[in-house]
């Protein structure tokens, strides 16, 4: 089915806050599903998961906080790091000039990715993404400016990864000049003259979220819609 | 000579806001001046309508660069079903606006689709979505009339205004319509509501060409047409409810920039130290169509009934003014005085109406402002800033929110929430309904008192990052205080919760800047309104006639 991106914004903003997440993260969780979809990233599925993961508890808020070395940012033990909190409180420790995050156990790292570019588009940051293996391996992604430089392979393994480590540091953007650019940092037109076309099944799992924030209606109610009884004549 | 704005404490006050009346940099005017300076035509192209009024419709308004199509279907209602609730499932005319001209396929997807409205489903290539109900007594009444050669009654023109009245008009993105950053760069489309005002604009010439279709197919012989100064004064109705009352809170930065265009063209006029003799004939030439205007607005409620018999009085003084010192405009700074003098002697209504004036009279000095309208922007945080700074950010601009008293229960007696019906918004008292646990975010003064709390208890050079890591559920009010200190019109400075709010003068703002007339309360929640009333006729506009119609009155009795 085709949806509007404004629709999607909106619907899974409203679906974080169903899930439990506070406004403000709920406002950041659908600007990132935004991003993602006019640039035809992934799919509702990415942001579905994250919805999933932190209303069945598999994920959960910042648990703990340390500062030193660097700031580390975990979940509780035995669940991952949500993504609805991740994403937002690292940037927002980036930008206020901390030199490097570490998030442990991250449950949608993609999520993150995007939080990162929409932070560096707003402070006109550099940001570099670091994805920790478990094997050791470490995979870069940089942010610069509302960019996304990185070579194709490296951001699929963004897509596909699930509850790694994740590192962001503050960089300079002219240091980056030389990496490929996988998006600009403007959505290209013509994603709105075609729409987002997404599958119906994810789009109504996401829409029940949004609707645990809708109030059934009853008599009283109606009357506190303001309809009198000359509705029309 | 620059001078200084109206602070927003004195703006953006529920009941100042509620009394608020339409400028020409209203999105209606502004929109109108637009289309006739491009030269913008208007054609009906097609017209599969029956002799009863039912079928479909399709008519064009064509832009140098671009093509927008209403494309209309009209059906036959079930008395039992008309409803201008939002939550009506079936209505006398639905609408689609199409972004260029549609295709027979077109039409035949749009038919499965917009007379279902909601329940519909939308593509990019549709722009706006709406439907209307026929004022049905006034409808009928024009069809007898015009099919027995004679125009209507004046008085039920007068006391009506309109053959339809929109119940809702969808854009940006509603329903899979398209998104507005589709059109927001084209010429003429920038504005903020101009396309789902193009729509209404359109509405407006398919209601005059269905009620003639009508009155032509029942009587051919004796049929005559409307007279172009009835028609002009036949705009749509517009019956709104809560729907739009949330908008103002949700869009600060949008909502800034609309007072801020709107202050600063006061301050540009209060700032001429002089003013040119056209200009003061203008004046006079307003005021007078302006209390006629008023005369001619009769409402049965009757708080607002009040306010038009204070608003006359008002009137007649302030001509009193300009009759008792003919030469008021050769002082010094003559628009100034006379908005001091409405400001200290004047109701609200009066002083607001006064504002419509004196920026309708200045448009060569204020039009451009209408480019300053909208914003793509949104909000945001700065994770830098100190507790401390966020103190000072607090005690500026929300010193209002720290006086309410919630410990009285009045004072958060009110919460907005939306029903699971057609998700409607609505106003529920807390201590007597469901659903508090779901409120909207509406309840500034109180979140702004949590937030004092917190701060009071922090570190005082703490940064915003660390504070929100802590408290990620202040981050929607730390990133609105944030906001509100760079766009100091953003916020209403007034509790949206309390027992005594007006939802009734959110509406009015709104719908003031929409460029509405005729405000008719039907209860402290929903008004009806009437839109593009006295505006110049497509075929006006094509020849640029008829552009000042603020306030427009009805016109002299035709034969």
């Amino acid at each position: 089915m085709k949806v509007s991106f404004s629709e999607i914004e909106v619907t899974f903003r409203k679906a974080a806050l169903g899930a439990g997440t506070p406004l403000g993260l709920a406002e950041d969780f659908g600007r990132v599903n935004y991003w993602l979809e006019t640039r035809k990233i992934g799919s509702l599925s990415v942001g579905l998961a994250a919805l999933n993961a932190f209303d069945t508890e598999d994920s959960g808020s910042v648990a703990t906080v340390e500062s030193e070395p660097e700031w580390n940012l975990s979940p509780q033990s035995g669940q991952k790091l949500s993504a609805l909190y991740a994403g937002s409180s690292a940037c927002d420790l980036l930008c206020a000039q901390h030199a490097a995050i570490h998030l442990r156990k991250v449950d949608v790292p993609l999520l993150v990715l995007v939080s990162a570019v929409l932070a560096s588009s707003e402070y006109s940051l550099a940001i570099q993404i670091e994805l920790l293996s478990a094997d050791g391996t470490t995979e870069v992604v940089f942010c610069d400016c509302g960019m996304v430089r990185a070579d194709a392979a490296v951001l699929e393994r963004f897509t596909v990864a699930s509850a790694l480590d994740m590192r962001l540091i503050r960089t300079s953007s002219g240091q980056l000049r030389n990496y490929p650019v996988a998006f600009p940092a403007k959505a290209p037109d013509e994603v709105f003259t075609e729409g987002a076309t997404v599958d119906e099944t994810e789009w109504n799992r996401i829409e029940q979220y949004a609707k645990r924030m809708l109030v059934p209606a009853s008599e009283t109610s109606r009357t506190g819609a303001g309809a009198g009884e000359i509705d029309c004549d | 000579m620059n001078f200084p704005l109206r602070p927003p404490e004195q703006v953006m006050r529920l009941d100042r806001m509620g009394s608020f009346f339409a400028t020409r940099l209203s999105f209606m005017p502004s929109l109108l001046r637009h289309m006739a300076g491009q030269d913008w035509r208007i054609e009906r192209i097609r017209w599969d309508i029956d002799d009863d009024g039912f079928g479909r419709a399709v008519i064009c308004a064509k832009s140098p660069e671009w093509i927008y199509s209403l494309v209309a279907f009209s059906n036959y209602l079930d008395p039992k079903l008309r409803s201008d609730r939002v939550i009506a499932e079936a209505w006398d005319a639905t609408f689609v606006l199409f972004d260029g001209e549609p295709s027979d396929d077109d039409l035949d997807r749009l038919a499965q689709n917009a007379p279902l409205q909601e329940a519909g489903r939308y593509l990019p290539s549709e722009l706006v979505l709406s439907r209307a109900n026929k004022s049905v007594r006034f409808f009928s009444h024009v069809v007898d009339r015009l099919a027995s050669g004679k125009q209507p009654d004046l008085d039920l023109l007068g006391s009506v205004g309109y053959l339809m009245r929109t119940t809702a008009v969808y854009g940006n993105g509603k329903f899979g319509v398209a998104d507005r950053a589709k059109i927001a760069k084209r010429p003429g489309m920038s504005g903020p509501f101009r396309v789902e005002l193009l729509t209404v604009y359109l509405i407006r010439a398919f209601t005059h060409d269905l009620v003639e279709h009508i009155a032509r197919c029942r009587a051919p012989e004796t049929f005559v047409p409307l007279h172009p100064d009835y028609k002009r004064h036949l705009g749509i109705g517009n019956a709104t409810g809560l729907g739009m009352a949330p908008f103002l809170v949700s869009h600060p930065i949008l909502i800034h920039n609309w007072m801020h265009a709107r202050e600063t063209a006061l301050a540009r006029v209060r700032g001429q130290i002089k003013a040119d003799p056209e200009r003061l004939e203008h004046f006079r030439y307003l005021l007078v169509r302006a209390r006629q205007h008023v005369a001619e607005w009769n409402v049965p409620d009757v708080r607002q009934t009040e306010r038009i018999t204070k608003l006359k009085t008002d009137l007649d003084t302030l001509r009193s003014w300009l009759e008792d010192d003919p030469h008021w405009g050769t002082q010094s700074s003559p628009w100034n005085w006379l908005y001091k003098k409405a400001e200290a002697e004047l109701s609200l209504e009066a002083q607001e109406m006064v504002i419509s004036f004196l920026v309708e009279v200045h448009g060569d000095l204020v039009d451009e402002l209408t480019e300053t309208m909208s914003t793509e922007d949104y909000e945001r945080h700065d994770p830098t800033m100190t507790v401390c700074g966020l103190k000072e950010l607090v005690q500026q601009h929300y010193a209002w929110a720290l006086e309410v008293d919630l410990t009285q229960p009045e004072s958060q007696q009110r919460f907005w929430y939306v029903s699971e019906e057609k998700l409607e918004p609505r106003f529920g008292d807390r201590y007597l309904e469901d659903g508090a646990d779901k409120e909207m975010p509406h309840a500034i003064a109180r979140e702004i008192q949590h937030l004092w709390q917190v701060l009071d208890g922090s570190d005082s050079e703490e940064n915003t990052a660390a504070l929100l890591l802590r408290y990620p559920e202040l981050r929607r009010t730390v990133r609105r205080m944030q906001t509100v200190s760079k766009h100091p019109y953003a916020e209403i400075k007034d509790n949206l919760v309390a027992a005594n709010c007006l939802p009734i003068d959110l509406l009015r703002c709104k719908l003031s800047f929409f460029g509405a007339a005729k405000f008719d309360p039907k209860s402290d929640l929903w008004t009806r309104i009437t839109l593009y009333q006295g505006a110049p006729l497509p075929e006006e506009l094509c020849r640029k006639q008829n552009l000042d119609w603020s306030f427009p009155v009805l016109p002299q009795e035709v034969a």
